[in-house]
């Protein structure tokens, strides 16, 4: 098995940046190959210019927070916290001001004597991010930090993180499988997929102009369609999908006529007039309430269905199931990809 | 569609049983009398006859000079004890760590050749390292001496450290396994050297394991009889003690202050180690190791690649040179028995060996009988443990069912003598089957119940919410998941009970209810039987055991493919 | 035809009340939701449906039959735990296979009704496999069909989703209900994740400490939650804390914090009242300058954050007052528009607020969750 294939990647100082992917694809082993965890098998790491391939583990000065979080139950919050100076022979009264810091940053102070067991999961995540800290390290590796705890704890949780890390001016690599969280809180983000690095950009670069299907795919729902390239303008691409006729505001820098067109569900407009000459008309199959908008799937003409998501407003709550509608993909957000030869379903495939 | 067809076979049966399943009536009667199996034969007897019979020991105050031989004798037995634990555990938690740690092919077949001394009758054991150091046969004769170790403290020294190792190794290697070594790297992450990593975080979460197994061989010490009695010499503890008072003639001491001196010594060894035990589990876990102080430089160099060579390298010659060597030490005198044409005799119909082959009969016969019946009755029993069936009552059968194995067999012996031996209609293969029962019961339902216990419970109930009764989701979920750990509780038990010598002993009234280690012992301490003759019967036992056992085995892995 | 009826159930451990004097009907072929945060007794009502565990008060109908002291096997529901508790001894096919069997089913007939489950799940190329060798995806379907194989109308599913990747969990949410709705099952579905209950089910019902906080369809939960808690959990919310300074007879004045005031649509606050007041993050508008046209409820600050959320950007403004507030603005009219540090107004609509009062032990104490 090749966990990680051929991986380069550049995290700059004071950066926070995340990798995702889906399960297995390498991301937890790449941090770990930086924390000296797991050796790799060819290639180099640096750490600030400095080749740190044969540090062990101890002497790479990394905060690593762990996915299954592993705060010793055999020592309370304060111990737990003590832990890194302790073994490295540090006098505690010497970090004890970073300490008291770390429990006021965390809101921790009343817990200090409890144990590991007694905590909420939310609060045994605060310790293990505090303990990662106080040893001193000015990079933390965040394994799926998040992962174990319910959703909203989670999406309280990852902006105090960014918090911290902006503020203590520390380089962050966060590793998650949610790429909502990735895209929140990172500067950059890096998506993998069977050990490679596919992609790196800020969250709002892969979200609007992602440069691989994969990525348009993994980051934000979008919907993907296949056609055929019919004809080609100054600033415009025509496309065939099932007969009908779509405009792109993207040239085709490729090869192939056959392609994969993606667009995201908010960008595609839907009324119930005709809104536009080249709009499709189709009929509302679902409908969801997302809370501060509306999914709907749209037929069209029975042959194929896209999602379309409308913020929440009177006018959203007045489409219907069963209801025929108009749908326009605006030129400028319709994204264009040669077709893989494995075909869509298994470029797409996340299992 | 294996699972279909196999219960289809046995549909009509099932359903039946399983229609009766849910009556809970049936439910009442099963539990009921697994825990009437427990208390009315394998707890009660024991505690009452020797209870009954405390009066017998006013008989003893004045004879001064046996009776410090006995207290000496006590207190021998829990120095021993807890030396050998504490030994054991220094050496067998390296090789563990070795063999759980280690990804070479060599720690797969070290984790193999550990059991050997623990597969081993004691008997045979015994013979073999009374031969190997103490023998003018084994080492001695290399190195030109009389006696390298002459019976006595240090021999049984060795021959406890011996037949304890294994199980050490064994339940720190599976505590290993077990154990989250995420623990340890994120110690690491933070700045530990390994060894510090491992002394600070490792150790002390090992901790329950640890006294798990010191536990278990503080019990195996306390205990065995046979193969101590033999390496013993003029030395004794409690259960040699008891063993000599036992083979004594009426001339030597009268009956009475006999009985009065078997009571008092077996009803002490039962209080003492059964307080010893609990304060143990009660007290250990809460004893903290003091981790104060760290030196990085000095726990960096012991975490050195050469360090941990060299303790890997100590560790291994300890196994081999005090472990295996001298266990398997008497293959050399029986092969050359039998090559000398002493295979031949054996086979005689008259003589010593007419009672060597009735005495196998016996052992085999007990040992299968008493697994049987603590299968069927422990069964029930380990599930009222493991899914608490009766709530806090569980918890407190959960503890009280060591009881058998921390107490020394032959006390227990002793005790189920006086008990059984005052109804005069009570055969005498009763009561060796019932002194068989009592002390192997626990391995059964411990084992048991622990593999139950590792089921999730969720699996149940999934299977209940598709239709399944509760007798059917016995059959079709929990016996195929523990069915491996429940052949091998059954064997521990039939190895426990056909090596057993203590217990076998204080109830054999006469020869004719000897089994084969308590004839073994027997020839081994006559300085009139040939070498030849006890290397081949203590040879045979050995053999007939592993084949049995092999068989047992292939005959199991077989069903479960 | 199963309904399902809870009347007063209350269910403790120890001296732990999982479930406190709760009732609640659940109508045939819905897909219930409930919602909550860990240790809220979701995954307890669950098993006290299923027959796992029963009750200490109480009663429990299925279709309008008590089953208080009906054994699990008997009550024909399919339960699914968080994480499948798939027989690890058998295969696939053999797991699917379990409940036909168990009902008495001929093993032809078991084999047919397994085979065809494994093909709705799209599992049949599997079906001798173990499962341990599924991923999780296909470890879930398989739980699913040997849920339905068995033949029970009424599915009670335990954090279906909770053990999978969070782009699979998106993509099957979906998948989920429309399995459950073609095939008639009455479902209730355990989660802690809002996003994924309001958009499988019919009805929601959000849970706390063993208690019912609010029944209703997605749409109500979310628009009109009963308290702070259901409107802190479901959907992202800004809390401001204030009191009545005016009534008149449209609406009432909100004094917040330094001074600030808050147009409110509600005549029937009382004067001096103490009160909460919640407006959704997206109904929370973020304006360049003050207009003609909102000349109330504009309170001035500096946006001190801003979060990419795909198709909304969400930023944070600390109010002049003190207090802060998140706005999410939909992408295509927030791209490139607001930066940090910049000054702008948070403009509320009145018809957007929600009232509550001012909670016993402080509003922290009520949105608490970590």
């Amino acid at each position: 098995m090749v966990a990680l294939n051929n991986v380069s990647l550049e995290i700059n100082d004071k950066e926070y940046l995340c990798i995702i992917g889906p399960s297995g694809c390498g991301k937890t082993t790449l941090i770990k190959c930086i924390a000296g965890i797991v050796d790799p098998d060819e290639g180099e790491i640096y750490v600030d210019n400095k080749l740190v391939n044969n540090l062990p583990i101890e002497d790479r000065n990394t905060g690593y927070v762990f996915q299954e979080i592993a705060l010793f139950p055999h020592m309370n919050v304060y111990d737990n916290l003590c832990y890194g100076p302790f073994v490295k022979g540090y006098k505690i009264s010497s970090v004890r001001s970073l300490i008291e810091e770390m429990l006021h940053m965390m809101e921790l102070y009343e817990r200090v004597k409890n144990y590991p067991d007694e905590l909420s999961g939310g609060a045994r995540q605060k310790v293990a991010v505090a303990r990662a800290l106080v040893s001193g390290s000015q990079l933390l590796l965040l394994d799926e930090p998040l992962g174990a705890l319910d959703t909203k704890v989670r999406s309280l949780l990852r902006y105090e993180l960014r918090r911290l890390v902006k503020d203590l001016g520390l380089t962050a690599i966060h590793v998650t499988h949610d790429q909502e969280e990735a895209m929140s809180i990172a500067d950059r983000i890096a998506v993998m997929r069977s050990g490679r690095i596919i992609e790196v950009g800020t969250p709002l670069d892969l979200y609007l102009n992602p440069k691989n299907l994969f990525t348009a795919y993994f980051v934000g729902e979008a919907n993907f369609l296949e056609g055929e390239v019919i004809g080609e303008g100054d600033d415009y691409t025509k496309i065939d999908v099932n007969g009908y006729v779509l405009y792109s505001a993207r040239k085709v820098n490729f090869d192939s006529k056959r392609v994969v067109v993606a667009i995201r569900p908010e960008f595609i407009e839907m009324s119930k007039k005709t809104i536009h000459r080249e709009a499709l008309k189709g009929v509302i199959e679902n409908k969801s309430f997302l809370g501060s908008s509306f999914r709907f799937e749209v037929s069209v003409e029975n042959s194929f269905v896209v999602s379309v998501k409308t913020q929440f407003s009177t006018k959203a709550l007045k489409f219907d199931v069963g209801e025929r509608v108009s749908i326009f993909l605006p030129p400028k957000f319709l994204l264009l990809y040669p077709y893989p030869e494995e075909g869509l379903e298994k470029a797409i495939s996340i299992e | 569609m294996r699972g279909m067809s196999e219960s289809r076979s046995i549909g009509l049966v099932i359903k039946k049983l399983d229609e009766f399943s849910s009556n809970r009536l049936m439910k009442l009667f099963l539990y009921a009398s697994s825990l009437i199996f427990f208390f009315a034969l394998v707890l009660l007897p024991p505690l009452i006859g020797i209870i009954e019979n405390i009066s017998y020991i006013n008989t003893i105050i004045y004879e001064q000079s046996l009776l410090s031989r006995a207290n000496s004798a006590i207190l021998q037995s829990f120095i021993m004890a807890f030396l050998v634990s504490i030994l054991d555990l220094v050496a067998a938690l390296p090789l563990a760590w070795f063999i759980a740690r280690s990804k070479s092919k060599v720690a797969h077949l070290i984790d193999t050749l550990v059991d050997i001394p623990f597969l081993m009758p004691t008997a045979a054991l015994g013979y073999s390292i009374l031969l190997f150091w103490s023998d003018k046969y084994g080492l001695s004769s290399l190195l030109g001496v009389k006696s390298l170790i002459p019976p006595g403290f240090f021999l049984v020294l060795l021959l406890h450290f011996v037949f304890s190792y294994p199980v050490i190794v064994r339940v720190m290697v599976g505590e290993l396994l077990n154990y989250r070594e995420i623990y340890e790297v994120a110690a690491r992450t933070l700045g530990a050297r390994p060894w510090t990593a491992v002394r600070t975080v490792t150790l002390p979460l090992l901790k329950p394991g640890i006294i798990t197994s010191f536990l278990l061989s503080l019990a195996r010490s306390l205990s065995e009889t046979g193969a101590t009695v033999m390496v013993a010499g003029s030395w004794e503890n409690g259960p040699v003690f008891l063993f000599n008072l036992i083979e004594m003639s009426e001339a030597e001491v009268p009956s009475i202050l006999k009985n009065g001196m078997l009571v008092y010594v077996s009803s002490f060894l039962i209080a003492s180690s059964i307080a010893v035990f609990f304060l143990i589990s009660l007290l250990a876990p809460t004893i903290r190791l003091p981790i104060r102080r760290v030196f990085p430089s000095l726990e960096g160099k012991m975490s050195s690649l050469k360090a941990v060579k060299l303790r890997d390298s100590f560790s291994l010659l300890i196994l081999f040179l005090i472990v295996i060597i001298p266990s398997i030490f008497i293959a050399f005198p029986m092969f050359e028995s039998i090559l000398g044409g002493a295979l031949g005799s054996a086979f005689s119909p008259f003589g010593p060996w007419k009672d060597y082959w009735r005495g196998m009969l016996i052992s085999y016969g007990v040992s299968l009988l008493a697994t049987l019946l603590n299968m069927v009755f422990g069964l029930p029993m380990a599930v009222i443990i493991a899914r608490r069936k009766l709530g806090r009552v569980s918890t407190i059968l959960k503890a009280i069912i060591n009881i058998p194995i921390i107490v020394p067999s032959i006390a227990l012996g002793v005790s189920l003598r006086l008990f059984w031996g005052k109804y005069a209609s009570i055969p005498d293969f009763w009561t060796l089957l019932s002194s068989h029962i009592t002390i192997t019961y626990t391995y059964f339902v411990a084992s048991m119940a622990a593999a139950i216990e590792s089921v999730p419970q969720e699996l149940e109930d999934v299977a209940s919410t598709l239709g399944a009764r509760p007798f059917s989701v016995f059959c079709r979920i929990i016996f195929p998941l523990t069915r491996y750990s429940m052949f091998s509780g059954a064997i521990l038990v039939f190895t426990r009970a056909l090596a057993e010598t203590g217990a076998a002993k204080a109830v054999a009234k006469s020869r004719e209810f000897w089994t084969l280690p308590v004839l073994l012992v027997n020839w081994i301490k006559d300085e009139n039987v040939p070498i030849t003759q006890k290397a081949l019967g203590a040879g045979i036992y050995m053999v007939s055991s592993f084949i049995f056992l092999l068989a047992l085995r292939l005959f199991f892995m077989k069903r479960k493919e | 035809m199963p309904t399902i009826k809870l009347v007063n159930v209350t269910k403790k451990y120890g001296n732990i009340t999982a479930i406190k004097n709760l009732s609640l009907t659940i109508e045939d072929g819905e897909y219930l939701c409930i919602l909550g945060p860990t240790g809220s007794g979701k995954t307890t009502l669950l098993k006290l449906v299923a027959g796992i565990v029963k009750p200490d008060k109480g009663e429990i109908y299925i279709d309008d039959k008590l089953v208080n002291n009906m054994p699990a096997y008997e009550r024909n529901v399919a339960y699914l735990p968080q994480y499948y508790a798939l027989f690890p001894h058998l295969t696939v096919l053999e797991n699917v296979a379990f409940g036909p069997l168990s009902k008495g089913l001929s093993v032809e007939e078991a084999r047919r009704i397994s085979m065809q489950m494994l093909e709705m799940t799209r599992l049949a190329w599997r079906a001798n496999s173990f499962p341990h060798e599924l991923s999780g995806g296909m470890q879930q379907r398989l739980a699913l069909a040997r849920a339905l194989a068995s033949g029970a109308k009424i599915l009670l599913l335990d954090e279906p989703l909770g053990a999978l990747d969070a782009r699979l969990r998106v993509e099957l949410r979906y998948k989920l209900r429309k399995l459950a709705k073609e095939n008639n099952l009455t479902t209730i579905h355990v989660t802690h994740d809002q996003e994924e209950a309001m958009i499988v089910a019919d009805r929601i019902v959000v849970l706390r400490n063993g208690e019912i906080q609010q029944v209703g369809s997605p749409l109500e939960v979310y628009n009109d939650p009963k308290n702070i808690f259901v409107a802190h959990f479901i959907g992202g919310a800004n809390f401001f804390e204030g009191f009545v300074a005016d009534v008149d007879r449209y609406g009432s004045w909100i004094q917040l914090r330094n001074n600030f005031l808050l147009r409110i649509n509600d005549p029937n606050r009382s004067v001096g009242e103490r009160v909460i007041v919640m407006v959704r993050e997206e109904k929370s508008k973020i304006l360049k300058a003050k207009k003609k046209r909102e000349e109330i409820n504009v309170f001035p600050g500096t946006i001190v954050n801003t979060s990419f959320l795909g198709d909304f950007i969400s930023y944070t403004i600390s109010l002049d007052n003190g207090d802060k507030a998140n706005s999410k603005v939909p992408l295509a009219k927030a791209i490139g528009k607001f930066k940090v540090g910049e000054r702008v107004y948070l403009y509320i609509e009145p018809e957007d607020v929600k009232v509550y009062p001012y909670p016993p032990h402080g509003l922290y104490k009520e949105i608490e969750v970590i």
